[in-house]
């Protein structure tokens, strides 16, 4: 049993399992509001958007993070203002403006003559995480945690009641947008773990798990998080064992605690 | 003269709007020639509309769908912008006083499968006085005790809001705005798919706050003679003011 847990005492595996925890943490948190604002698709168009930007970054030569984030945050800032005119129906703009951006990025990517790093961004490299990178992904989580425990009744009241929200003062626009760049940015450190496909299962998976045992939004983060935590220790270690990409292990451990959950529900009483 | 309520000032207001002390002698609500557009749209929804609400007046508007009740609601609560005359909370405009006012929104406009609690959604009254950055405290829970007691919805605190019944729901708004501190309600549809009893119900509670000092303007199509419910009736019919009856 031991020598299932010994890979982690390897300093690429121990860089590796901050990346994925601290990625899982900040994905399952925000998750909780994708999930219940029903945003599962904007977060999925939202990973795809940024591949155009990392694209030009890796040509270029500047950081793909620092490409990554600036189409994410422009996405989000965009689909925000879009949504809000109503000129097409939000699904149907997404629908357009996500597939055209994917595709820019795959015909800017074929023109670089490697597929080696399609595949990184596709499904992600969690062993090839810097300790740069780490530092980036570590200042994602600080600003995602710190900013929802600021906006936690803003966020919240705008999500089930937006009338009485304007009617106070707040605009719902404005923290929907604020929202989106959180998630871009979120998006953008997941991508480097579990690449940009599965992205959204990271972001979905947990809270909706959660959704499943409590009915408070706060508990929701909580239990998101330590199942995110769990499947983050699990698919990594999987993964090096079985020699399994580590992306989708990690995903398909949330699928299967979400799954045993769902099944295991009945027996138990919820816990708030 | 209503006693008002003190309420500290918010140390970040939302939306950089300072609150407004209102006028002493002024009516809860006066509007004069109003007319309402939404945005996006040149024909108003509600067209030269002038009258006034006296403190702890049970109001009615009432007219058929469409014919601009929610309108002029929501144009009190500051909801939309005025085309032309004016609205008086207290004799102030809209947003001045948007802390003395609350708008009950039609329950379907609401996210009823959100995770939380109904103390929770209970406590989002005392939002305005807090504003940005500062938390619910202690007395702004025990607020949401009292008036839970007081509207003897206490065993629901702790419950999920999608397990409540229609006029267990419109209860909890209503309990929403006293914990704001609201002297003005505005109330959308309050009886919509209520059956009778629970319709009762709630027009006995209406009749509790009015007597407690509170105004309230209630927009319905649920009845066939609100004269002998309302204090006194004003009904609409595309946007304009048609008659107003009164209780004798």
């Amino acid at each position: 049993m031991i020598e299932f847990f010994e890979p982690l005492a390897l300093p690429f595996m121990q860089t590796a399992l901050a990346a994925a925890i601290l990625v899982g943490l900040t994905c399952s948190l925000l998750g909780v509001y994708v999930v219940h604002r029903r945003m599962a698709f904007i977060g999925d168009a939202l990973a795809h958007t940024t591949l155009p930007g990392v694209a030009v970054a890796y040509l270029t030569g500047v950081s793909l993070s620092f490409g990554a984030t600036l189409a994410g945050v422009a996405t989000a800032i965009l689909i925000g203002w879009a949504s809000r005119r109503e000129r097409v129906r939000e699904d149907t703009a997404i629908g357009i403006v996500f597939t055209g951006m994917f595709a820019l990025g795959v015909v800017i990517l074929s023109r670089a003559k490697t597929t080696r790093n399609l595949t990184d961004i596709l499904l992600g490299n969690v062993l090839a995480v810097t300790p740069g990178d780490l530092w980036m992904i570590g200042a994602v989580a600080v600003i995602v945690a710190t900013a929802l425990m600021l906006l936690h009744k803003e966020l919240e009241l705008t999500s089930f009641d937006p009338i009485h929200a304007t009617a106070i003062g707040l605009n719902p626009d404005r923290l929907r947008i604020a929202l989106l760049i959180l998630l871009a940015l979120t998006i953008v450190t997941a991508i480097q773990v579990i690449g940009l496909i599965l992205t959204t299962a990271l972001l979905v998976t947990p809270a909706a798990t959660a959704s499943l045992v409590t009915h408070r939004l706060s508990y929701s983060m909580v239990v998101a998080a330590i199942i995110a935590s769990i499947a983050a220790v699990a698919g990594l270690l999987m993964s090096y064992q079985l020699r399994v990409p580590a992306g989708a292990a990690i995903v398909l451990t949330t699928s299967v605690l979400f799954l045993s959950t769902t099944l295991l529900k009945p027996l138990f009483v919820r816990c708030g | 003269m209503t006693a008002f309520h003190t309420h500290p000032d918010p140390l970040l207001p939302y939306g950089g709007r300072r609150h407004v002390h209102p006028e002493i002698f002024a009516a809860p609500l006066s509007i004069e020639n109003l007319s309402v557009a939404y945005p996006r749209s040149t024909r108003p929804a509600v067209r030269c509309v002038s009258f006034e609400a006296g403190e702890g007046e049970l109001l009615a508007l009432v007219g058929p769908n469409g014919a601009g009740k929610s309108t002029l609601l929501k144009a009190v609560a500051g909801l939309l912008p005025i085309l032309g005359g004016s609205i008086r909370i207290h004799g102030v405009p809209p947003g001045g006083c948007h802390h003395r006012t609350a708008y009950l929104p039609q329950r379907s406009e609401i996210d009823w499968r959100f995770p939380v609690t109904v103390e929770r959604l209970i406590l989002s009254g005392r939002y305005v006085h807090l504003g940005w950055l500062k938390w619910p405290r202690r007395q702004d829970r025990d607020t949401v005790r009292r008036v839970a007691e007081r509207l003897g919805i206490d065993h629901l605190l702790h419950r999920q809001i999608s397990e409540l019944s229609g006029g267990q729901q419109q209860r909890i708004l209503v309990a929403r705005a006293l914990v704001q501190g609201a002297e003005l309600l505005l109330l959308d549809e309050p009886f919509n798919n209520l059956d009778a009893e629970t319709r009762n119900d709630l027009i006995a509670l209406f009749s509790e706050l009015t007597a407690a000092k509170k105004t309230l303007i209630v927009a319905t199509h649920d009845f066939d003679d609100p004269e002998t419910v309302f204090d006194r009736v004003i009904r609409i019919r595309d946007g304009s003011r048609m008659v107003e009856t009164v209780l004798a």
